[in-house]
């Protein structure tokens, strides 16, 4: 996680995350996760104490942007949250400008939101915080495909090797997916990929998975079946012909999750919609589904990726000095 | 780039089926010449039938050896698999004055045609379910030719939304069409065509711009001097061009017709040679007349596309001749007198073909010399192919649909004869060889001209 033309450590995406950086952010997920249980709430870790975290959100999102926040605070940073909407943001501000400002102020950490992919990376390269990507278009979410990983390291095993996981939904316009299918494989999972052909890529097979149209054949033997948000606009128009049929061949039912290995995890990164990609009874079947789950994880991931992140910076600043008194 | 495996509906689909009325005893045909492109065969001999299912085929087959409980021997005639139809509109449901569904299909019958493919541009278009099945329950009580549909690719035929191929497909939709409307969106063609993979639908375009193709007859000195409107050939040719390249580009199939002009069909022999998953049809009005037969303003020759240049007619020959043409359909379009017997500007496109498909298409040999399985080949196994049937072609353990056929039998077309309440067909006078004599329909025998 360190690049010769961006200034500090930083998590920008999964496709260049090294296997043993993946771990080293699990690891640290194990430890804070142990002594976070023997805690109460008011009882806070000190690690971050005197950073501060920026998160900077130019796309709307309750449960990422909190989640991020929690996860600063538990760890004693001092946590703002730029209201893109009514900030200079809103007036026009470039994404250059802002980070030029932003940076003048000195803060440790960026979260950054973005509608367009991309965004983060250039954000990065112009500030002396840490840039952690919170999503950025349809490219890459690489907290969210930590904890999923996490989440899934917790019920199968610390080797994903050979475990069979579905992604199965909108791939096309899904930073989730791409995110998640270079982790995985990095990870040795076997990956399959399943949507209708309008949201699946052909190109898709190069990235080392395996694609299908046909759901149930997906899903057979599979060790997890995460499913994926369909935007409301996707559902009536040139993508897919209506909700119903979407449900019909590309919804996790429990028949189709029957075919499925007997213990196989339900995963979503939510918002779930109930009754178009996935039925009621499977996103509340207990002890299977692991939606909830993965909120809780997403937080404990994150304490994780702020607390390797400062480790890192303290690292560089520790080189940096020395240089200093040579 | 490999496309995944389609969706597996095999355990879904349902309709259409037809053997509800299937003839129950023991036929034999025998001293028939029998012509079976699927396999080159061509013999005298004979087809038993048991339970309305082709039992054997060949020459081995003869009354003396074979006990049945009917027999008809059928010397000097010829044994063909029943034609199948891939483009006919409807009248019903909604222009019923124009053609029932019934009558669509005892014409389909006397012509020698045993399955048609239904277009779905009826009023309501079959672009959902019941509308499907209504067509097809239609025709299940019609006990003439079998009738399959064509889903309708987008909703009202309007070429914005796409239809529920999925749940047309389980309800027996055999492949995906848009009337007589392009899709000229290219960003919906192309979702179209993505789409329609995952269940292993072909989608049947007619390829013509609308926006140069509004006027009455093919653009050209005739139309100046006549002082019609004219639709350009540009309208077939951008349109073919642009579909290839969205299938190649959606990895998709794709079926183009009826092709009309020497350009459009150079760019489908290219795309065939590149080896793109592309077929083609033409209608026999295409081969056996040109825009000559207009003439004074005669509205049965009102066609769309519209009849060509000599030129292009010859060029649809060489192209069913070298292969780039897959099919060859009626396009049997009935239009009551009143929607012809106006100024030809105000006239509907369109021509019933149904009964003439057999003679016409038999012309290819007689006046072309093109070889005669050849060209029946676009006519019984390409279409059922194309179309997914298990028919076509007279092979045991199919449905028994077969049609005897007299191929030499001399006769000039006549629109009094035609038998369908609408008798719109440009090719009265027109000189031809060949006619259908017995047609068969799982063994049921549904007329006898000897």
């Amino acid at each position: 996680m360190f690049q010769h033309d961006i200034p500090a450590p930083f998590l920008l995406g999964t496709l260049d995350m090294q296997r043993h950086h993946a771990e080293a952010i699990f690891e640290r997920a194990e430890r804070i996760e142990r002594q976070f249980a023997g805690l109460r709430t008011s009882e806070l870790f000190q690690e971050l104490a005197g950073k501060t975290v920026v998160n900077l959100f130019y796309e709307n999102s309750t449960r990422t942007r909190t989640s991020f926040e929690i996860a600063a605070k538990r760890l004693g940073a001092m946590v703002i949250n730029m209201d893109v909407a009514t900030s200079s943001v809103g007036k026009g501000e470039t994404l250059l400008d802002t980070a030029a400002t932003l940076n003048a102020m000195q803060p440790d950490f960026l979260v950054i939101r973005h509608p367009f992919a991309g965004a983060p990376k250039l954000l990065a390269r112009k500030v002396q915080a840490s840039v952690i990507n919170g999503g950025d278009g349809t490219h890459e979410h690489p907290t969210q495909a930590l904890l999923d990983a996490y989440t899934m390291r917790k019920h199968l095993g610390k080797d994903l090797s050979n475990r069979v996981i579905v992604i199965a939904g909108d791939i096309r316009h899904s930073r989730v997916a791409r995110s998640n299918i270079w982790l995985l494989t990095r990870l040795g999972a076997r990956v399959r990929v399943v949507a209708p052909p309008t949201l699946l890529p052909g190109e898709m097979g190069q990235f080392g998975v395996d694609l299908f149209y046909d759901m149930r054949k997906a899903v057979e033997g599979a060790d997890v079946v995460m499913m994926l948000r369909l935007q409301r606009e996707r559902m009536q128009g040139v993508f897919l012909p209506s909700q119903s049929e979407y449900f019909r061949y590309f919804g996790l039912s429990d028949t189709v999750l029957a075919r499925a290995k007997p213990h196989a995890l339900v995963m979503h990164p939510g918002p779930m919609n109930r009754g178009v990609e996935i039925e009621t009874s499977v996103a509340d079947l207990e002890g299977r589904s692991v939606i909830e789950e993965q909120v809780h994880m997403g937080v404990i991931t994150r304490m994780a990726i702020f607390s390797v992140l400062a480790e890192q910076r303290r690292l560089v600043a520790e080189n940096r000095s020395e240089e200093l008194m040579a | 780039m490999s496309n995944p495996q389609a969706i597996d509906l095999s355990d879904r689909k349902v309709g259409p089926v037809y053997t509800r009325h299937v003839n129950e005893s023991t036929i034999l045909i025998s001293d028939a010449r029998l012509l079976d492109p699927a396999t080159g065969l061509d013999d005298i001999g004979g087809v038993l039938i048991e339970q309305g299912r082709i039992r054997d085929v060949g020459a081995h087959l003869h009354r003396q050896f074979v006990h049945a409980e009917t027999h008809y021997s059928l010397k000097g005639l010829t044994l063909i698999p029943g034609m199948v139809d891939a483009r006919v509109h409807l009248g019903e449901p909604g222009d019923d004055h124009r053609e029932s569904i019934a009558e669509t299909l005892s014409l389909a019958a006397y012509g020698g045609i045993t399955s048609v493919a239904a277009l779905p541009n009826t009023q309501p278009a079959l672009d959902q379910v019941p509308n499907l099945q209504f067509a097809v329950r239609r025709a299940r009580e019609a006990k003439f030719s079998k009738l399959y549909a064509l889903g309708a690719a987008t909703q009202n035929l309007a070429g914005e939304t796409l239809t529920e191929i999925g749940s047309l497909t389980e309800a027996g939709a055999v492949g995906l069409s848009n009337g007589n409307q392009a899709i000229t969106r290219p960003d919906v063609m192309l979702r179209l065509l993505a789409y329609a993979k995952a269940f292993e639908q072909c989608l049947h375009h007619f390829p013509l711009e609308p926006s140069l193709s509004r006027g009455s007859m093919n653009k050209g000195a005739i139309a100046t001097q006549l002082g019609l409107s004219s639709s350009s050939r540009a309208a077939e040719i951008l349109m073919v061009q642009r579909d290839i390249q969205l299938a190649k580009e959606a990895g998709a199939r794709l079926h183009l017709g009826p092709l009309t002009c020497a350009d459009a069909l150079e760019l489908v022999r290219r795309a065939k040679a590149e080896g793109l998953p592309i077929t083609c049809s033409t209608a026999p009005q295409y081969f056996c007349l040109n825009e000559l037969e207009i003439g004074d303003y005669r509205t049965y020759a009102k066609l769309e596309p519209p009849l060509r240049s000599e030129d292009d007619r010859l060029s649809v020959i060489a192209a069913i001749a070298d292969g780039t043409i897959d099919i060859i359909v009626s396009d049997h379009c009935p239009q009551d007198v009143d929607a012809k017997r106006v100024p030809f500007e105000q006239a509907a496109y369109g021509m019933a073909g149904l009964e003439t498909l057999l003679p016409l298409t038999l012309n290819l040999h007689h006046s072309h010399g093109l070889d005669l399985l050849d060209i029946l080949q676009c006519v019984t196994q390409r279409p059922a192919d194309l179309l997914g049937l298990n028919s076509g072609r007279l092979q045991i353990g199919n449905a028994a649909d077969l049609a005897v056929i007299d191929p030499d039998a001399p006769l000039r077309l006549s629109n009094t004869q035609l038998r369908g309440k609408s008798k719109n067909s440009p090719l009265e006078g027109f000189p031809a060889q060949g006619k259908t004599v017995m047609t068969f329909v799982d063994g049921r025998l549904l007329f006898d001209l000897r």
